[in-house]
């Protein structure tokens, strides 16, 4: 078959342009440690990447969420064990009050250091956070969890809200304990029978005012409450740390699956470079395969020998 | 010898063409489009010598052009295929690149943006979180806008290059124009100069990359070229003509581009079918890739706008305010007038951005067509003074009163003279030319004008109905100020691409997007308005100011810290759906059911919808929000039928109670070993009754919620203890009328007070037998009162008379005997088996004997005065008895009419109509008066007027006044003799057939000691056991009236037996109720009242609205919230659920936004924003992908054709030298045969 002049030389510069635009790439590839230079080179290798690292961003974000929940965490534990050491001083001098060796004097000392253990309470209850926010409020952030009336009652200003805050795709975790949970009613029993909340710091109050009184029967409910205060504010502690530990179980899991991710991600973004070297000196072979030949072929014509 | 010079020189000559041939070919190896040269040898014809031919040499017969017309074409197609693909190649992958890239794609600004909204869920009250929340919107807003744009740059490179590439193409058929020119010359392809056809070939190769050519060969080479589907049309070369192409880019749409040949010639041709080349190649990547590309982009903006944004709106701002749209659309128009240069200005903005759309639009201006009146009240009006308004000629004036309607002093009434706030004066102009109903038909002109408030204290009066209209609105205020400015003309708005089309005088709204017009139109003037973005380059973050950013929930529930149990509880938005009902609303009942006609503000009982039977569905459903809405039941007869109206929960509110059945209601009595049920007794069975009406309304497909029981707490419950607050009311019922006086008298009285009056109408004939109770005692209230038994009685003479029978408070049992005075059987017509009929003249007998109290069987007993008197002090009401005296149209026989008349407050009017023709007599108080034929009606009345002044135990009487007026008596009695004596007087006329008395109506009493209004209503209500046929009995049109605003849906059905028909009108005014915001400033408590029941409680009413038994699975489902609890509750547990007024720390709805990047809502719910986009880049990517596949292999296809032609017409050099070699070996041998011959030739003139 008849192969033109034209053609042959074409031919040849079509097959050296592609043998250097091959090894161009192989050469860009190497430099920027990436497999894919461009996105329209694997469209769908592409987009998939940006999802994987996508994905990761959003670990990143629960992460971060999960730095925030747990400062706050330390804050209301830091609270709570304050309060703890102080219920477990009010018994003792409940307990010091309702011996009987105590006359109404005696009692009468003891009551005002209860009130000022009293208050006490009331302060850490409307603990703050580093923005300002009490955390015992609720939503009304703004406002103090507690606030005690002049006629000597504590009543709850917050809300019941208890926010949540995403920290992985399928996890979420309270952000917040509201100041009715931490600091729990008891119950009562009414002559008739019938049951009724008091608050907790109606409780604290109905003791010192007990203690303040030397009215036995009450001072011996009111012990027996704080051990139910205690409780519970114990029971609020132990609940800050199994959110804690649910934190830093959750901040494992999320770094362990941004660690999997970016083992695909780099299996799909980063450049194998060992196969990349390779076939770059297979490239730069056949360019110089195709130049030399080129160089020899190009001399073979018949008018080299009619002489 | 010498044919061998010339076999020889012939040979010499060929030999030296061929050898030009080969030269020819060597010097154009490298020449584009060149074809190889032979030189045709031929043998020259013989010469004969007797029996042999002797040969003459070589004759050269011509230099053929090496060409294969089929390779040539094939090389086209190739070319043609090859330039299709190159092109969307190029531009798909410009598009990926961008659209994938990571800095200007979108996947990482929804990322940014979401995690922004997580991270503002941890601390939502944090300002600084607020503000990078806004700023990663912003960044995403503005990453749309980049897209946007290098998507714009890549569609006006491609339309650039459609321009060069129909410009290349047009070039070359210029030149191929001139090359046919050429061909012309000539009739025989073989006689084609050789390069001619080579330039007309490598013209036709290179139009066949840029679009796909049919080509026509004629018989001299000259070629017809053509392109599109058909080779008839479409032709852009034929001779020496060439027709240009032009690529017309839409307006529209990206992908739309139209191919058109001669496009300025007035025959300009469409391309239809046009396919292959590079020119098409740009126009399918336009179509196919481009402008998909721009739509997906288009419609992930919308998307997010309007998914971000609805959630944003369910939140609550830092200020407990709604939260406002998160992003909106800006759109960018350029305007384009018919008439060059416009005065007309305009904005724009995107009203709805579901529907937005980017279509052209084009606006008429028609200067006659429509109007609108702005009046701007100015200055200070005091209370009196009065505006005059003329319209088309027609004036009304309307004076200013001082009962105040707006403002925070609603409700007081300012004497005259003083001064009066601009936005009243607006509001009581805008009533008065609505006509106070309105925007509804008729308004004080009867003419329909609408009335919109405006920006200030003005108005703008528009009218659907006259279009332009002549309106003046004067002042007649010392100080107050009319200003009017009118505008005429009318826009209309019309979508070029779908032809949608809407209008109005200063605004029109169309695809989402509303335009304001100001300045002056011409009449006939046309705007074009090009939206110069589309919404993806539009997209802007709405909310600047962080605190505005609507982080928290809109409810929050509450646990009440004396909750006996630990149980929480949390709360979700659950929008309730009941567009399934809609087809009942009262505005709406059209079509479905095959009963239903339209009932719509329609009270005439004529014409309301007629029901065959009663329905276990609801027959209408009132819908929250609707306002001062009555329901009248019609055309019952003595069917035992009532409408009964029950909240979605099951509470009975209106109507009768359920009629638990006599084999229950017998088992109770057995139970419990004695006949009478005590009240509560009875109300557990009607409880039974109504739990059971319930379970049959669910098997006929109500929803009431699940667990809901049946509670007629509420049922005909009035006042302080009503439902919810609302006005509700079953029965007869009729309010004080307030009108505002509108008089030119000058009497500056604001409100004039008629009275509250029933009319009973014409009652038909009731056919009772003796014993038979027309209504029983307690069947029907007044006023909350019970009133006695009605019923047929024996008179002891054989025949039927009425009797009114009472318990009174005592216990003692009043009964009180309505003789029909002066009658006899035959006035009740014979006893048909013992059934007496009574018809309407009997009945309204009683009426007016007796007064309507006593026929109602409101007891006398009750103290001090007569019964009227303790009527008025008991129900404080006004009651018109309408007489029907005028339906004795036959007045063959005599009637005694006689009243009881006592010292109460009363005046009482007797009517006498025409003239008196006849001899006859009236008689007053004993005293006969004699009547004369002739006489007008004024006459009698002033003669009755004078007998009854005359008459000692009437007209003697202090505190009384009898006056003559209108042919009427009008007796008036003072209120206030407390101690006088009753009085009795009789009034009886006696006339002869010629003389009749045609009326006595407007009887009423007036009692105006009682100046609230409320009480003076009138009331006829239903007791436990009365039906609305009861009241039906004495005239009255039974109807449920719920006055004020609905709060809630309401169902109406209607109960009786099967089989029943009845009608039911309705009249009412259209609003609507936002369940969730009103739910926000209605708090409401779940009261737990043991472990799997508890009652919802509206907490500023405190109705019990809901008692049903709790599912822990479903949770607590109320009015479009859903309250959850993590344990099991205990009685005494309650959670209050409130909008959330001060709750700024809660992150409800920045949590949700945040979940909103995992949420499906792009293409039917299908994909996530990300993945959405993610689906954009591979679509684009895929594409330029098999693309760039297919054009490698068609880079093969063409390399196989360009090596076939160049098999045949290439040039090989070494080809060439070797035909270089054979050519001068051939020619040096004839020349060497010359040589020869010239020797023998010397060799024979040398012989001697």
């Amino acid at each position: 078959m008849k192969i033109s002049t034209t053609y042959l030389y074409d031919r040849a510069v079509n097959q050296m342009t592609t043998s250097q635009s091959n090894l161009a790439k192989s050469q860009a590839q190497l430099s920027s440690g990436k497999n894919i230079l461009r996105p329209s080179d694997a469209p769908e290798d592409a987009v998939s990447i940006q999802r994987l690292k996508s994905v990761i961003a959003r670990q990143e974000s629960f992460e971060q969420a999960i730095q925030t929940t747990e400062n706050r965490l330390k804050t209301e534990e830091t609270a709570l064990e304050g309060v703890s050491n102080l219920l477990t001083r009010l018994k003792e001098l409940a307990i010091q009050a309702s011996n009987d060796t105590n006359g109404p004097k005696d009692r009468e000392i003891i009551a005002i250091e209860m009130q000022g253990l009293q208050e006490d309470l009331l302060s850490f209850a409307n603990t703050r956070d580093a923005n300002g926010a009490y955390l015992f409020s609720g939503s009304r952030v703004f406002t103090p969890a507690f606030a005690q009336q002049p006629d000597g009652e504590v009543i709850y200003q917050g809300d019941e809200t208890v926010n949540l805050v995403d920290v992985g795709d399928q996890r979420q975790l309270r952000a917040n304990r509201t100041g009715t949970q931490v600091f729990d009613r008891v119950v009562r029993t009414n002559p008739n029978g019938t049951q009724f909340g008091v608050s907790f710091f109606q409780s604290v109050n109905d003791l010192v005012a007990a203690v303040r009184s030397s009215d036995r029967e009450n001072m011996n409910r009111g012990i027996a409450e704080l051990t139910n205060l205690s409780d519970s504010v114990s029971l609020s502690i132990a609940r800050v740390g199994s959110d804690m530990n649910v934190v830093s179980g959750q901040r494992a899991v999320l770094e362990e699956t941004k660690l999997q991710l970016q083992t695909v991600l780099s299996a799909a973004e980063d450049l194998d470079y060992t196969e990349a070297v390779t076939k770059m000196q297979k490239q730069i072979l056949a360019l110089e395969a195709s130049q030399a030949s080129f160089a020899q072929i190009s001399r073979l014509s018949l008018f080299e020998y009619i002489r | 010898m010498a044919d061998l010079v010339s076999i020889a020189g012939s040979a010499v000559a060929a030999y030296q063409r061929a050898l030009g041939t080969v030269a020819n070919n060597i010097a154009n190896v490298d020449s584009a489009g060149y074809s190889r040269q032979e030189a045709g040898l031929i043998e020259n014809a013989p010469r004969s010598y007797g029996t042999s031919y002797l040969g003459t040499g070589v004759n050269v017969t011509g230099i053929k052009r090496l060409y294969d017309a089929f390779i040539e074409n094939s090389l086209r197609n190739a070319n043609t295929e090859l330039g299709t693909q190159d092109s969307l190649v190029n531009y798909a992958n410009r598009v990926v690149d961008i659209m994938g890239n990571e800095e200007v794609g979108l996947l990482s600004a929804f990322d940014q943006f979401f995690d922004s909204a997580r991270q503002l869920a941890t601390d939502s009250s944090s300002i600084i979180l607020r503000s990078q929340f806004i700023s990663k919107a912003e960044a995403l807003a503005s990453r749309f806008q980049g897209l946007n744009t290098q998507l714009n740059l890549v569609a006006q490179e491609t339309a650039e290059a459609l321009k060069s590439e129909t410009d290349s193409l047009n070039s070359l058929s210029e030149q191929l124009a001139l090359v046919n020119a050429q061909l012309g010359k000539t009739k025989l392809i073989e006689r084609q100069p050789p390069a001619i056809m080579d330039q007309r070939d490598e013209i036709l190769r290179q139009m066949a990359a840029l679009a796909k050519i049919q080509v026509q060969e004629r018989s001299n080479g000259q070629v017809t070229v053509s392109i599109g589907a058909s080779s008839s049309r479409g032709e852009i070369v034929s001779g020496d003509v060439f027709r240009p192409v032009t690529a017309v880019m839409s307006e529209s749409s990206v992908g739309k581009v139209d191919l058109v040949i001669n496009a300025a010639s007035p025959r300009a041709e469409a391309v239809f079918g046009f396919s292959g080349g590079s020119i098409s190649g740009l126009m399918n990547f336009r179509s196919q890739l481009l402008e998909p590309s721009f739509i997906g982009l288009d419609n992930l903006a919308k998307t997010l706008a309007i998914e971000a944004n609805a959630i944003h709106r369910e939140g609550i701002d830092l200020e407990g305010r709604n939260g406002l749209d998160l992003f909106r659309i800006d759109p960018q128009f350029s305007m384009v007038s018919n008439s060059g240069d416009t005065n007309v200005r305009y904005s724009a903005s995107v009203l709805d951005i579901a529907t937005y759309s980017s279509n052209k639009l084009r606006l008429d201006y028609r200067a006659n067509a429509g109007q609108i009146n702005n009046v701007v009240l100015m200055g200070q009006f005091k209370v009196g003074e009065q505006i005059t308004v003329n319209l088309n000629g027609a004036e009304k004036r309307l004076t200013i009163s001082g009962a105040l309607t707006t403002g925070p002093d609603a409700g007081t009434n300012l004497v005259d003279g003083a001064l009066i706030d601009l936005d009243e004066v607006q509001a009581q102009l805008r009533t008065f030319l609505e006509g106070g109903n309105g925007s509804s038909v008729g308004g004080v002109f009867g003419l329909q004008i609408n009335v919109e408030d405006g920006t200030g204290t003005d108005l703008l009066v528009t009218s659907d109905l006259l279009g332009a209209f002549n309106l003046k609105v004067t002042s007649g205020s010392e100080g107050g100020r009319i200003d009017e400015i009118m505008t005429r003309g009318q826009w209309t708005l019309t979508d070029t691409v779908t032809g949608a089309t809407t209008s109005g005088t200063k605004s029109v709204a169309l695809n989402g997007l509303q335009i304001d017009l100001s300045g002056e139109a011409r009449d006939g003037e046309i705007l074009f308005l090009n939206i110069a973005n589309s919404p993806s380059a539009g997209l802007r973050v709405a909310v600047d100011d962080p605190s505005r950013v609507a982080a928290a929930a809109r409810f929050r529930v509450i646990e009440n810290q004396f909750n006996p149990s630990k149980v929480s509880a949390s709360l979700f938005e659950t929008p309730e759906d009941f567009s399934a009902d809609r087809g009942l609303w009262l505005d709406s009942m059209v079509g479905d059911a095959p009963d239903f006609d339209r009932l719509d503000n329609n009270i005439l009982e004529s014409e309301a919808v007629r029901f065959s039977g009663p329905k276990a569905t609801p027959i209408a459903i009132v819908p929250a929000g609707y306002k001062d809405t009555t329901l009248y039941l019609g055309d019952i007869g003595s069917q035992p039928l009532n409408l009964q109206i029950m909240t979605r929960d099951g509470r009975h509110l209106l109507g009768q109670f359920f009629e638990p059945s006599a084999e229950r209601i017998q088992a109770e009595r057995d139970r419990l070993g004695r006949e009478d049920l005590t009240d509560v007794e009875m109300a557990a069975l009607f409880d039974e009754a109504g739990e059971e009406a319930m379970r049959l309304y669910r098997l006929a497909g109500v929803s009431f919620p699940a667990g809901a029981s049946y509670s007629h707490q509420y049922l005909n419950v009035a006042g302080d203890d009503a439902y919810r607050g609302m006005d509700l009311f079953y029965g007869v019922r009729a309010d004080v009328q307030e009108i505002p006086q509108l008089t030119l008298d000058h009497v500056y009285g604001a409100i004039e007070r008629t009275p509250a009056s029933v009319t009973s109408k014409a009652i038909g004939e009731i056919t009772a037998s003796i014993g038979d109770v027309i209504y029983g005692e307690g069947d029907l209230s007044l006023n909350g009162v019970a009133l006695g038994q009605l019923k047929m009685v024996d008179d002891g003479a054989g025949g039927p008379k009425l009797q009114l029978t009472r318990t009174n408070d005592v216990g003692d049992t009043v009964t009180l005997d309505l003789p029909l005075p002066g009658t006899s059987m035959n006035a009740f017509g014979a006893a048909t088996n013992g059934r007496y009929a009574l018809d309407a003249t009997h009945l309204k007998a009683y009426f007016d004997a007796h007064s309507y109290n006593r026929v109602l069987g409101v007891p006398t007993s009750y103290g001090r005065g007569g019964p009227l008197e303790e009527f008025s002090k008991t129900f404080g009401v006004t009651v018109t008895v309408n007489d029907y005296l005028d339906e004795m149209g036959d007045a063959q026989q005599s009637l005694t009419f006689a009243r009881q008349m006592e010292n109460y407050g009363e005046q009482q009017a007797i009517d006498f109509s025409t003239a008196v023709n006849a001899n006859g007599s009236i008689t007053v108080g004993g005293v006969s008066i004699p009547l004369v034929a002739g006489e007008t009606a004024n006459q009698v009345a002033a003669k009755v007027a004078a007998a009854l002044r005359d008459s000692p135990a009437f007209g003697a009487q202090s505190g009384r006044s009898i006056a003559v007026s209108d042919s009427r008596v009008v007796i008036t009695y003072r209120v206030d003799e407390e101690n006088a004596s009753p009085v009795t007087a009789t009034l009886t006329t006696s006339t002869t057939p010629a003389v009749s008395i045609s009326t006595i109506r407007d009887a009423f009493v007036d009692i105006p000691r009682n100046p609230d209004p409320r009480d003076s209503q009138i009331r006829i209500g239903l007791g436990q056991t009365g039906s609305a046929a009861q009241l039906a009995a004495i005239g009255f049109r039974t109807g449920a009236y719920l006055v004020g605003e609905v709060k809630e849906d309401l169902l109406v059905f209607a109960q009786g037996e099967s089989g029943a028909s009845f009608r039911l009108g309705a009249t009412f005014k259209e609003g609507s109720r936002d369940a969730v915001e009103s739910l926000r400033n209605e708090p409401f408590e779940v009261s737990f009242t043991g472990k799997s029941s508890y009652s919802i409680r509206d907490v500023l009413t405190n109705t019990i609205v809901a008692e049903r038994s709790y599912d822990p699975a479903a949770g607590i489902v109320y009015r479009g919230v859903t309250l959850r609890l993590n344990t099991d509750p205990v009685a005494g547990d309650r959670f209050l659920v409130d909008g959330n007024q001060d709750g700024i720390g809660n992150n409800g709805t920045a949590l949700r936004l945040g979940e909103l990047q995992n949420q499906r809502v792009v293409g039917n719910k299908s994909y996530t924003l990300s993945e959405a986009y993610g689906n954009l880049v591979g679509d684009v990517g895929n594409a330029a992908f098999q693309a760039g596949i297919s054009k490698k292999a068609l880079e093969v296809v063409k390399d196989q054709a360009v090596q076939a032609r160049d098999k045949v017409s290439g040039v090989s050099l070494d080809q060439e030298a070797a035909d270089l070699i054979r050519f001068q070996q051939a020619y040096q041998a004839s020349a060497k045969v010359m040589q020869t011959s010239s020797v023998l030739f010397d060799a024979i003139l040398g012989i001697r």
